[in-house]
């Protein structure tokens, strides 16, 4: 039976993003778990992962291009394997190396795809190609990769879609053009009220816009919480010993990750208790300077949370 | 999506120069050639079945080329806005087709012409393009298809049902348009159209013209599909390089190269592979040869004569008509291109070897002249074998003089293997040359050389003044080696200094960057 079958034709809920249990196999390989996670309308979610998570995989299950092996995925209210024009014009997806048709130039790439959507935003097109410096006279066959993404870009967000699924869009992109983009997602997001799915790794861009974070690792979410929430809750905790030696390693179960000497010691921490610094500064007899973590520093951690519990 | 969406992935003028080239130029000459039908006859059925089968391919390869671009599933109404626009040009072409067809002399009932134009237009939305060899094979096979079923009794089969039960005709043409387009529109095969990672162009967009930007477009397949082919390799059993230590001898090198591009394959496992793929093509050749030669032009040979006039072709001077010449003038092409492939191939591996530009080239030099050598082995046993299986067969006693002409095949193959090979390698260097189009003029003006060749040897051999001239034995005869043999050292001095040459300024990471479209396996 075709999995999009066993789906109810529409699911009630206001969330753009639904995924219930869903596992995803190809053949022996199982890319994702039993993975379930909303994402409420108007929000910028990170999609964090290391390679082979399972990120694209479910980006291509949000967007219908894949049907789940087991599970369900609502996309915009929706069954993503049944989505259809109402839907379609409301949804974005920018993918990772998404093949265009290379003998075409991008004005009429852009044309051509503009003629399937009725909100074509002609204007927001004219101020993306600006922003983004791309030549609409060139052929795609003969744009370098960062231009192709460029395009990608541009097909994916000019008709103004009420979820945006960007599946790496900036690995090939220069750090003016990365900004120029993250400048405009939030002005999409402003303007329409747009949620975004982002995956990427390029962290220190995405920490600048995302306001949640969904970590997959190995195919089964680690995480699924509010940036601020994670920002507040990992550390960087920097001991220094007042009297005697730092022990080798601490019992207590928020710490990760520790280097150090006898002397002075570097932990990585997560705990949402604002008094912890102070109980374990005075049951260790140490000195703590905190410093909060990057997303870049959070993500080790975050991705290593399955295989530690594991 | 409006008509200028479509015309512009349809591109009309050259949908249009396409499908006529096809319709006129293959489908009728061919079919008139091989079955020697009457004029009228031919062309009707060129209109009725062989155009609307290469029509209905024209015009369903840009929407193809759409369907298999990962943006596609993603865009709103795309799919059923494709099909509505496909049932318009099928519907367009059908009157334009049977109204044609209204004008030769012979003629099926109007209504069975309907059913038959129909059922050809629609065909091609079977055509999954699982693999680019998948497609060529639907599209080529098809279009053997159609000819063998005309060329056999089923063609007045054909006409008899069309002129007595035409109605049924129409039905069964309708009920095949209708599930083609079901078929060929539905929504999961769209999708997992879009989902494969092989690059599929149309002949639209890969035509050879200059301005089109189609130098870029090959290039960019020939890196889609080279990167396509290299995941699909992985984890191919008999790739892991042994822990041993490559030494600094250039045979060393020879071995990193064949196996980077190979695996572990022994030369007695490339041997049978080269025989046993020698063998795909002579079969067919045997067996149009048979159908075409034996049964229509020369009606009553049963399948053992045949193999008696195959044999007996083997000899000098004896002239059996377009048996011999058909057979000795194409098996020499296809043994030359098998070499020429086996050679291509060699120099496929794209990899950043730690030896100077020098020792890489005779490295690869050394690895394209034993792997050729291999494939003209593999390919001469391929042509002794089918004498052989023919006159056991036909129950002749075989002598040396049955071996005359597949010997001179075979030796005429690497002279020529060699000297295609060195000037693709001084063409490959004139970078010009390949962007405005003239590596395809020049490459098909060498091939229609080496056709030539082929064509004039086979001719040459079944001149009845060689029946009594011992050219076999002349060529076994030192004399006869040694000329064979200096023409063939000459020929292998030129290429290597071709590939010196190439190697001194070519891009490593990709030798030959234009070699797939010519030789897919390379």
């Amino acid at each position: 039976m075709n999995p999009s079958e066993t789906l109810v034709p529409t699911i009630a809920t206001s969330a753009p993003l639904v995924l219930r249990n869903v596992t995803q196999r190809f053949g022996k390989h199982t890319a994702l778990r039993n993975v379930s996670l909303e994402i409420p309308a108007g929000r910028i979610v990170g999609l964090l992962g290391r390679n082979g998570a399972g990120k694209t995989t479910l980006l291509h299950i949000a967007s219908g291009m894949l049907l789940p092996t087991d599970g369900t995925c609502a996309t915009l209210g929706a069954p993503s394997g049944l989505l259809d024009t109402p839907q379609l014009t409301r949804l974005g997806l920018v993918q990772q190396e998404g093949r265009c048709l290379e003998w075409m130039t991008i004005r009429q790439h852009l044309d051509f795809n503009a003629s399937f959507y009725p909100r074509w935003d002609r204007d927001l097109e004219r101020r993306v190609i600006e922003a983004l410096e791309v030549d609409p006279k060139r052929k795609i066959v003969q744009l370098s990769p960062g231009d192709r993404q460029k395009v990608g870009i541009l097909l994916g967000v000019c008709h103004r879609p009420s979820l945006l699924l960007l599946d790496e869009p900036m690995s090939a992109l220069d750090p003016i053009v990365r900004k120029r983009l993250l400048d405009f997602l939030l002005e999409l997001l402003r303007d329409d009220g747009c949620t975004v799915v982002i995956s990427s790794h390029i962290l220190n861009d995405v920490e600048k816009i995302v306001d949640w974070i969904v970590a997959l690792d190995a195919g089964e979410i680690v995480e699924d919480s509010a940036f601020d929430v994670l920002q507040e809750s990992y550390a960087e905790w920097t001991l220094t010993s007042i009297n005697g030696v730092l022990p080798t390693a601490f019992a207590e179960p928020f710490v990760i990750n520790h280097q150090g000497d006898g002397r002075q010691a570097l932990l990585r921490v997560r705990t949402a208790d604002a008094a912890a610094a102070a109980r374990f500064a005075a049951a260790h007899h140490v000195e703590i300077r905190t410093r909060p973590l990057n997303l870049d520093e959070m993500f080790p951690l975050i991705t290593s949370q399955k295989r530690k519990t594991s | 999506m409006n008509a200028r969406a479509y015309f512009c992935i349809l591109r009309p003028v050259w949908t249009l120069v396409i499908a006529s080239f096809y319709t006129w130029g293959i489908g009728f000459y061919v079919w008139k050639i091989c079955a020697g039908t009457p004029m009228p006859e031919s062309t009707y059925l060129s209109l009725v079945l062989i155009g609307p089968f290469l029509f209905g391919t024209v015009l369903l390869g840009p929407l193809h080329e759409v369907m298999h671009r990962g943006f596609f599933p993603m865009v709103p109404g795309a799919r059923l806005a494709l099909r509505r626009w496909h049932l318009g040009a099928v519907a367009i072409t059908a009157v334009i087709l049977f109204s044609a067809a209204q004008f030769p002399s012979f003629q099926l009932p109007r209504v069975a012409t309907l059913g038959l134009i129909l059922a050809g237009l629609t065909l091609p939305l079977l055509n999954n393009r699982k693999s680019t060899a998948s497609a060529w094979i639907l599209k080529s096979g098809g279009f053997v298809a159609v000819c063998a079923f005309l060329a056999l009794p089923s063609r007045t089969l054909l006409i008899d049902v069309g002129n007595q039960m035409p109605w049924f005709v129409l039905f069964a043409g309708v009920v095949c348009a209708v599930s083609c387009f079901r078929y060929g529109f539905d929504a999961s095969r769209v999708r997992e159209r879009s989902r494969r990672p092989q690059a599929v162009f149309c002949l639209q967009t890969i035509l050879p013209i200059p301005g089109t930007g189609y130098s870029d477009i090959l290039r960019h397949l020939q890196t889609e599909n080279a990167r396509y082919a290299d995941v699909k390799k992985v984890g191919k059993l008999g790739r892991d390089w042994t822990t041993e230590v490559v030494g600094t001898s250039l045979f060393d090198w020879v071995r990193v190269i064949h196996h980077a591009r190979f695996g572990a394959v022994s030369h007695a496992r490339t041997v049978i592979t080269f025989f046993l793929v020698g063998f795909l093509p002579v079969f067919p050749i045997g067996l149009v040869q048979f159908i075409f030669s034996g049964l229509i032009m020369e009606k009553g040979i049963s399948f053992v004569e045949f193999c008696g006039q195959l044999a007996d072709s083997g000899r000098f001077g004896m002239d059996q008509g377009r048996t011999a010449e058909f057979f000795f003038g194409m098996v020499p092409f296809l043994g030359f291109f098998f070499v020429t492939l086996a050679g291509v191939v060699s120099i496929g591996a794209r990899f950043p070897f730690p030896i100077s530009r020098r020792c890489r080239a005779d490295a690869v030099f050394i690895e394209m002249i034993r792997l050729g050598t291999l494939a003209w082995l593999g390919y001469g046993a391929v042509l002794f074998v089918s004498v052989i299986a023919a006159g056991l067969i036909a129950g002749h006693l075989l002598d040396i003089g049955y071996f005359g002409r597949p010997l001179v095949g075979a030796l005429i193959v690497p002279p020529l293997a060699l000297i295609y090979l060195a000037i693709l390698h001084f063409v490959a260097r004139i970078r010009w040359l390949m962007s405005v189009g003239g590596l395809v003029a020049v490459l098909s003006v060498l091939q229609i050389v080496i056709v030539s060749v082929g064509a004039l040897v086979g001719k040459l051999g079944s001149a009845g003044f060689l029946r009594h001239v011992d050219i076999s034995g002349a060529l076994i005869a030192p004399l006869g080696l040694l000329a064979w043999f200096v023409v063939t050292v000459l020929s292998l001095a030129l290429l290597r200094l071709a590939v010196i040459r190439h190697y001194k300024k070519c891009d490593l990471a990709n030798p030959f960057p234009w070699a797939k479209a010519f030789y897919p396996g390379a």
